[in-house]
């Protein structure tokens, strides 16, 4: 890494561009056309900063989605500013870190893409003192490791996980997957419409039963009972996911699954009134429920609370 | 046997402690460091994708500062026996895979407390200022191995000649090794009880890493007996894997083979339950590990468990396994509810003081 970087400015064609290089890529998931306009309307105000290669090609290092932008309006040449052709490719995507770190700090996406490059380039030993700080990220433990894994998901999955369709967590057991086996997955995942918090849901089970069970998880899915929902024409989309979700609980976890149908029949029998809901236990761990009973005023609650007066001389409370 | 240690770091508040000069003595091949080189190895170590490789081979010699005397860190949510812990160190150099330590501790090399005489002091005052209603079981082996590293430390003598006379405390050595040797040739065996943690055969080959076998276990837990020690074994964690039910079943049977049951203390059993941090720490080390990934669900302190059902329906084989060879030897579940007492086990355990209780007559007899 330098304190000192030297640069010089000059203009190059559109075919001395390699825009296809990723080697100082820090990814970006928003659309182009917003930049396209405002290029097409004032310009490039700020020149991007390229590297030059041997044989003379110009690759992006900062502003690569400018250098995209005027290369969608087809321009002729413009205006670059050129790094140093001696400075390290290590030095270089430092450069661009530096310079794009408020957002990388803000989206996952590209904070794991880039934990991953820097690792590739840089000993682990020197980002733990020098970089990693800057992003809030221990070199200690299983989350590095987690981080450079999601870094090297596909595209489609970093721009989930960027537009917050996808959890981090999520994106971590993906990362874990076969790429075919992942990429069913999140099309399902999109394709049933669940949030974020219903996705992790559906992930994480469907990867527990996968690796206890020994068997991909496209198998599962062709699964006669998931198929026919999956595939049932007559279901909406929300009854689709509502009733794949239930199934892969009901797959994870049998004994819960049985114990919530028969706590829920219970409730159905004893037809609580409308403002009470009762709850069981966590996991139905124990045999307790919890009341929650919605009053419209104060007066009401505090007369409530006065006739449990009795329950609590019988000793209802805490020990049942 | 002992385990090897290839690096010693000795902090500057222990150089002085004549525990330091004993283990420096008895591993002369291994590197020491000291000071600065300690902070610069310890972040290499850290740098690694898994610590514990080298970790476990470091052995660091550190002046304790806190209190050696703990409570056992049980939750209010499930019943708790009241087990004190006398911490000796930190981290072992055994290597389970299911090990809830790789998550507590935010380090991975073994520490092992060396300020020896300050332990027994605190020990000595904790005990004199009880209450004298007041009985403690006593447990070096919560955060280390309790004779682990004893061939180092030579702590287990001391510790037990501490306790050996006392009418308010026992002490439970806890175990995966058969490195009694040096406590067998105490004079007597009260107050003391050595115990083996015990797994199902093929379960404790392959997922405890380093641990002295099974059998060999079975066979120091023999020796104790013989030798007038009361003797425990703690089922836990219990895996319920394809045919956990025969496997666990055969150390049982080992079991009864090894030690006559008016010998054994108690048998704890506890089903694998762990804080959900473990299972990436678990999975970042030895890839999926095909046990955590069954049925677990947060319980009442947010700790995975497998379902009442499944966890009642192991500790009742479990218990009617050891029933058969004794109606009277005294069985406890680490960490469960009322409820699954009296499903699996038949009893009404209302409260911690009812367990205490239970663990402490069943400690008395050691006295």
């Amino acid at each position: 890494m330098t304190s000192q970087i030297n640069i010089r400015t000059t203009t190059v064609s559109q075919s001395q561009l390699d825009l296809e290089n990723m080697d100082f890529h820090i990814p970006s998931f928003e659309p182009l056309d917003t930049l396209v306009a405002s290029i097409e309307q004032v310009g490039v105000l700020h020149p991007p900063v390229v590297k030059e290669t041997e044989d003379h090609r110009f690759i992006p290092v900062l502003g690569r989605r400018r250098l995209e932008a005027v290369s969608a309006l087809k321009a002729h040449s413009f205006e670059v500013r050129v790094v140093d052709s001696m400075q390290t490719d290590d030095q270089t995507f430092i450069m661009a870190f530096w310079d794009n770190l408020e957002r990388i700090k803000r989206d996952p996406a590209v904070r794991a893409y880039v934990v991953k490059r820097l690792l590739e380039l840089i000993p682990r030993e020197t980002l733990a003192k020098t970089i990693f700080p800057f992003l809030d990220i221990s070199s200690k433990g299983p989350k590095l490791e987690k981080l450079r894994k999601i870094g090297g998901l596909e595209t489609s999955l970093l721009a989930a996980l960027s537009k917050g369709r996808l959890q981090e967590k999520s994106a971590g057991i993906l990362s874990e997957l076969p790429g075919d086996q992942r990429l069913s997955l999140m099309k399902l995942i999109d394709e049933l419409g669940f949030n974020a918090n219903k996705a992790f849901e559906v992930i994480s089970h469907l990867f527990d039963l996968s690796i206890y069970l020994g068997e991909p998880i496209t198998d599962m899915l062709a699964r006669l009972e998931a198929d026919q929902i999956i595939n049932d024409y007559h279901l909406t989309v929300t009854e689709k996911a509502s009733q794949f979700r239930n199934l892969i609980t009901r797959w994870a976890f049998p004994d819960i699954t049985e114990n919530r149908r028969i706590f829920d029949k219970w409730v159905q029998d004893i037809r609580p009134p409308r403002n009470v809901k009762l709850r069981p236990g966590q996991s139905f761990e124990d045999e307790s429920v919890t009341i929650e009973i919605r009053l419209d005023s104060r007066s009401k609650a505090k007369d409530f609370l006065n006739l449990t007066c009795e329950f609590q001389s019988h000793d209802y409370y805490e020990n049942g | 046997m002992r385990f090897p240690v290839d690096e010693i770091w000795v902090e500057k508040e222990a150089e002085e402690s004549y525990v330091t000069r004993r283990i420096l003595g008895s591993l002369n091949s291994a590197k020491v460091l000291r000071d600065v080189d300690i902070a610069a190895e310890s972040a290499r170590i850290d740098m690694n994708p898994d610590p514990f490789v080298k970790g476990k081979k470091v052995l660091k010699l550190v002046s304790y500062k806190g209190a050696f005397v703990k409570s056992c860190p049980g939750t209010k949510t499930y019943l708790c026996c009241g087990l004190k812990i006398l911490n000796i160190g930190q981290g072992c150099p055994i290597d389970c895979r299911y090990c809830a330590l790789q998550v507590y501790f935010n380090n991975p090399v073994m520490e092992v407390y060396v300020n020896f005489e300050e332990m027994l002091n605190q020990l000595k005052v904790f005990l004199a200022c009880a209450p004298p209603d007041h009985f403690f079981r006593f447990c070096t082996g919560e955060f280390t191995d309790s004779l682990a590293l004893d061939d180092y430390t030579g702590y287990a003598v001391p510790l037990a000649e501490t306790f050996s006379g006392r009418n308010n405390a026992t002490l439970e050595f806890k175990t995966k090794t058969d490195f009694i040797e040096p406590l067998l040739r105490l004079e007597n065996s009260r107050n003391i009880i050595l115990s083996f943690s015990v797994n199902a055969p093929g379960f404790s080959k392959s997922e405890e890493i380093r641990a002295i076998s099974l059998g060999r276990r079975l066979i120091a837990a023999g020796r104790s007996a013989s030798h007038g020690f009361k003797v425990g074994f703690h089922f836990d964690p219990i895996v319920p894997f394809d045919g956990w039910e025969e496997e666990y079943s055969k150390t049982i049977d080992a079991i009864f083979d090894a030690v006559r049951p008016a010998s054994i203390a108690w048998i704890s059993m506890g089903v694998l339950r762990f804080v959900p941090d473990l299972k990436d720490v678990v999975t970042s080390r030895f890839g999926p590990v095909r046990y955590f990934y069954d049925s677990f669900a947060p319980g009442l302190d947010d700790k995975l468990r497998l379902s009442r059902n499944r966890r009642t329906a192991i500790y009742r084989s479990l218990a009617q396994r050891i029933r058969s060879y004794s109606a009277d030897v005294l069985i406890y579940l680490c960490m469960e509810s009322n409820s699954i007492w009296r499903e699996s086990l038949g009893l009404d355990m209302r409260n911690n003081d009812q367990l205490i209780k239970l663990l402490d007559d069943a400690a008395k007899l050691s006295i």
